[in-house]
């Protein structure tokens, strides 16, 4: 009797601990991407108010699109200083976005500067060559007729 | 006494060697030509030349191993134990020859469900071989293993094998490129693979004890343990084909298991009849032969230090070449993966044979112990941010694991899924790879109908150069000087700087460029007529179409007498851009003043398996680039531009849309990446995109080139061009890059788009305009997330994962999985809704 039950012991004790062994190769998923939802500024509908898109933003600062909106809203709010930076900041991480160029140029001409609106609208032309909000905005800062 | 010399065990074991290669070759040929991803990507196209000599070679083949094993079963075919079965064996033998003359079946089967019924049979000689060795060839007299030296030499094999690939590590960090591994990076690697090795051989000697255990209750306990191994080893290796080869390429399911059971088992028992071979004449003196070591004989032999030497010093530079020779052409690691199993099959059968005799019993124990603690350890310590040391532990080890393939073996399957990830995996399986006949295609058109045509229809010439790499072109890569005519077109073009395939293998991005938007997920696209948006078009248009007819696109388009079919008696990847424009030259002189034309193209150039084998002449040198591609790309360059000259030279330069383009990226060695499987990389899914207007259609159009673009958006550009105005689709859909020039151009930037792999359940979504990736594999079970900008020399880099970004990503990505399959109507097994809230 006391022979079976060594050999039983004999037989479990590697077979448990090959169990524990291969029960914690792979670790919890708990900690695994996506377990969790809590996705708001990674939607793609418009966060609307300009606490979220500034929450937003200091969560991936380098979002550019986001600075797009977040300019605009500072415009639509009447802080065009604010606009003019997050523009800035923009052009700084793409400068290629003629979207943002003709906004930038926008407020600039606003404001007086022909020269620099010219040069944001010239800008924008490079990468879009015809636009016409963009031709628009050079005509304006040129001072021609549209 | 049958009167007849009996061959050496070693040459008999041998031809066994020599005819189970054969027979496992053949069956791993058909079962690629039994999967319809293996069979369309590899096969057909002639992608491994290698191949189809094989298919040429194997009758001839099979003969000379059936002689050879004719002559070593000499003494059972004069009457020694087993001469039934060895005669039976010839006879059949024959029998196969001689059919395998007449139908040649591995050049005939194609992608039938007889290719799987051939590798089964192909299966049975190495089974029935072993069966007749065992009846010949009596062993007696095997005992019981120490149970300290089975503890020992699967320890003893994970710091060999540990060794083997940390030594080899610091010359792949130099050949790799873009791995940056700082010191401290590099020793966290290095110690993190030790444990993770350690761990895992820990497991396989608690597997041994276990077996051990199990047979020491038997009346013969050494022969019933020694056969308890075997079946151990059959099983291992029926689940590695399974989950590492027969799911990645697209054999799954009752099929994938069969395929990995029978090959699995026929392994095991050509293991098991070169070891009864090599270990059926033990030495007289000295103590009784035991199981491990028995099964350990068919590469160290049985008391043989000679054999045991050899081999050991083979083993070495073999571990370094296997994985260097497979790099280049592997899919998605999986040849690396598959040559450190039999590495470390190898170094556990020379380890049994270096620790006959094992001291210290206890510690053997402790050791165990500690690799479970150690990797626990180790765990932790992953989680725990590196203060000042500019990167994350688990960047350090992902990075780490691209230089030594056995660490990126455990670590790949280490990968931890939830129970919703799991459900998310099945979902995207399920909607991956579908059989065709389960959807019905739908008719997309662009138009409802086409507009009188336009009184000026400008030739196309669409030029989609296989693999080619944005960032192996000038315009996109100032670093680049190998392709100043390119350049010279880009100077007077649209260069889409932004620009991605949806699909990153030829497969399916072929079929999304001709259909304008992303298809339903089957390598053979069902009634794509019905779906071919580009086609109809040319057609509404009278275009003279003047065609590359590739292996895809022969499924794309029906067969049409008015086509003209280039470089015919080719085969796909034998498609040169370079000869292809010599004879475009003269169908385009030919049809002067006749229809517009309409040209497409898909060379090979500069697809790794064709560049590779091309010489780099003398002389020239790329650094920064490798220049197998790079030779090739400055070689299409000089075709391409000598066809634009053409175009310039007869006046038709400026009355022709050219666009340059590929189906898919390629890596080249990006953190030891090569080539393009199903994984979704920066470097697989940036694709060049360059087109050429003639002047009057640039002056009333305008298009945002920094601003993300797909191929996709081709067939629908080429309708807006052509004064076809084409509906907005949605986003599965392409939209024209051209536009009027007070059309809204910022709709791009701010949407976020789709993306596949054309071989496997791996999607991704972009956005931030084209900046930001997020990928969820669900066959290497990992999720990623790629930042796309800086340096035009770099495709991207990695980023850390938020939980966020991975639930906005998944729950993207499943909205367009699902619009797909509702678009196609088809019912997946795994609904949507049964995949939880990821």
């Amino acid at each position: 009797m006391a022979l079976t039950a060594r050999r039983a012991v004999a037989i479990a004790w590697p077979g448990l601990l090959l169990g524990l062994f291969l029960a914690t190769f792979r670790p919890s998923a708990d900690g695994s991407p996506g377990a969790a939802a809590s996705p708001p500024c990674e939607d793609d509908a418009p966060l609307g108010d300009l606490a979220g898109l500034e929450r937003c933003l200091a969560l991936d600062p380098e979002d550019v699109v986001l600075m797009t909106e977040l300019g605009a809203a500072y415009e639509s709010s009447g802080r065009a200083d604010l606009a003019e930076g997050v523009y800035r900041r923009a052009l700084a991480i793409d400068p290629r976005d003629g979207e943002v160029h003709v906004r930038l140029g926008r407020l600039l001409l606003a404001r007086g500067d022909r020269a620099a609106a010219k040069t944001e609208g010239e800008a924008a032309l490079r990468w879009q060559p015809g636009a016409e909000a963009a031709g628009a905005l050079v005509a304006a800062a040129a001072g021609m007729p549209q | 006494m049958t009167g007849v010399r009996e061959w050496p065990g070693g040459a008999v074991a041998l031809c066994r060697v020599v005819n189970a290669l054969l027979c496992l070759a053949v069956a791993a040929y058909g079962v690629l030509s039994y999967s319809p991803f293996a069979y369309g990507m590899f096969i057909k196209p002639d992608v491994v030349p290698a191949l189809s000599d094989f298919t040429a070679l194997s009758p001839w083949l099979f003969l000379v191993a059936l002689l050879l094993t004719t002559l070593s079963l000499m003494p059972q075919l004069r009457g020694a134990a087993g001469r039934d079965w060895a005669w039976a064996y010839v006879a059949a033998g024959t029998g196969a020859a001689v059919w395998l003359f007449a139908v040649r079946p591995l050049s005939t089967i194609g992608n039938t469900p007889r290719a799987l019924a051939l590798a089964m049979a192909a299966l049975v000689p190495p089974v029935w071989l072993a069966a007749i060795d065992h009846r010949a060839h009596r062993q007696t007299g095997v005992v019981a293993t120490d149970r300290a030296r089975l503890a020992a030499v699967a320890l003893v094999t994970a710091v060999s094998g540990w060794l083997l690939y940390a030594l080899q590590a610091p010359l792949r960090l130099e050949q790799a490129v873009g791995i940056d591994l700082p010191p401290r990076a590099f020793a966290i690697g290095v110690g993190s693979a030790l444990v993770l090795d350690l761990f895992v051989f820990s497991a396989l000697a608690l597997a041994l004890l276990a077996l051990a255990a199990v047979a020491s209750s038997a009346a013969r306990p050494g022969v019933v343990e020694y056969w308890l191994l075997v079946a151990l080893l059959a099983v291992c290796a029926s689940l590695t084909l399974m989950l590492l080869i027969c799911e990645a390429i697209g054999v799954p399911g009752i099929a994938g298991w069969l395929a990995s059971t029978a090959m699995g088992t026929a392994s095991a028992a050509v293991w098991a009849d070169v070891a009864r071979l090599r270990g059926s004449r033990p030495p007289i003196d000295g103590p009784p032969v035991d199981a491990l070591e028995m099964f350990c004989a068919p590469v160290a032999g049985v008391r043989s230090r000679a054999a045991a030497l050899t081999a050991a010093v083979v083993v070495v530079p073999l571990s370094y070449a296997l994985v260097s020779a497979a790099s280049h052409f592997d899919w998605n690691f999986l040849l690396q993966k598959l040559s450190v199993l039999l590495v470390w099959l190898a170094a556990f059968a020379l380890a049994g044979a270096a620790t006959r005799r094992v001291a210290a019993r206890p510690a053997w124990f402790v050791a165990i112990a500690v690799a479970f603690v150690a990797y626990h350890g180790l765990r932790w310590f992953e989680r725990q941010p590196q203060e000042g040391a500019g990167f994350t532990a688990r960047a350090a080890l992902d990075r780490y694991a691209a230089l030594d393939p056995s660490f990126h073996l455990i670590r790949d399957a280490q990968a931890a899924r939830s129970a919703e990830t799991a459900e998310y995996y099945a979902f995207l399986q399920a909607n991956t790879l579908v059989a065709p006949r389960s959807v019905q295609t739908p008719s997309t058109p662009f138009v409802d109908g086409f507009a009188p045509k336009v009184v000026r229809r400008p030739d196309i010439y669409l030029f989609v150069v296989d693999s080619l790499r944005r960032d192996y072109l000038s315009p996109y890569n100032a670093g680049v000087t190998f392709t100043p005519a390119i350049a010279r077109l880009a100077a007077d073009s649209h260069v889409f700087d932004r620009a991605f395939t949806r699909y990153s293998g030829t497969a399916l991005a072929v079929p999304s460029i001709w259909a304008g938007g992303m298809v339903i997920h089957a390598i053979e696209q069902p009634d794509f007529g019905r779906r071919n948006a580009l086609l109809d078009l040319l057609a509404a248009d009278g275009y003279q179409q003047i065609i590359d007819v590739d292996n895809v696109v022969e499924d794309l388009i029906p067969r049409d007498r008015d086509r003209i079919q280039l470089d015919r008696g080719r085969t796909t990847m034998q498609f040169d851009v370079c000869t292809t424009v010599a004879e475009l030259e003269q169908r385009v002189t030919e049809n002067a003043g006749r229809r517009p034309i309409f040209f497409y193209q898909l060379p090979q150039n500069v697809h790794i398996a064709i560049a590779s084998r091309r010489k780099v002449p003398d002389g020239e040198t790329y650094p920064g680039f490798f220049a197998p591609v790079a030779s090739a790309i400055r070689r299409v360059d000089g075709c391409l531009g000598g066809f634009v000259d053409f175009l310039k030279r007869t006046n038709r330069y400026d009355d022709s849309i050219i666009i340059l383009t590929s189906d898919h990226g390629d890596s080249l060695g990006e953190e030891g990446r090569w080539g393009h499987a199903y994984f979704i990389v920066p470097e697989v899914m940036r694709i060049p995109l360059i087109v050429h207007l003639p002047s009057w259609m640039r002056a009333s159009t305008t298009a945002d080139t920094a601003a993300v673009a797909f191929s996709t958006d081709l067939t629908p550009s080429l309708y807006a061009l052509l004064g076809h105005e084409p509906r907005d689709r949605g986003s599965l859909f392409g939209r024209s890059l051209f536009v009027r020039p007070g059309a809204d151009l910022s709709w791009r930037r701010r949407a976020r788009f789709l993306l596949a792999s054309s071989y496997g359940a791996v999607y991704a979504s972009l956005r931030q305009n084209g900046r930001r990736m997020y990928v969820i594999d669900a066959v290497d079970g990992r999720d990623d997330l790629f930042e796309m900008d800086g340096a035009a020399s770099v495709p991207g880099r990695q980023l850390e994962v938020t939980r966020e970004t991975a639930a906005a990503g998944r729950g993207f990505i499943r909205e367009g999985v699902d619009a797909i399959a509702e678009l196609y109507r088809y019912r997946s097994p795994v609904r949507a809704d049964a995949a939880g809230p990821q």
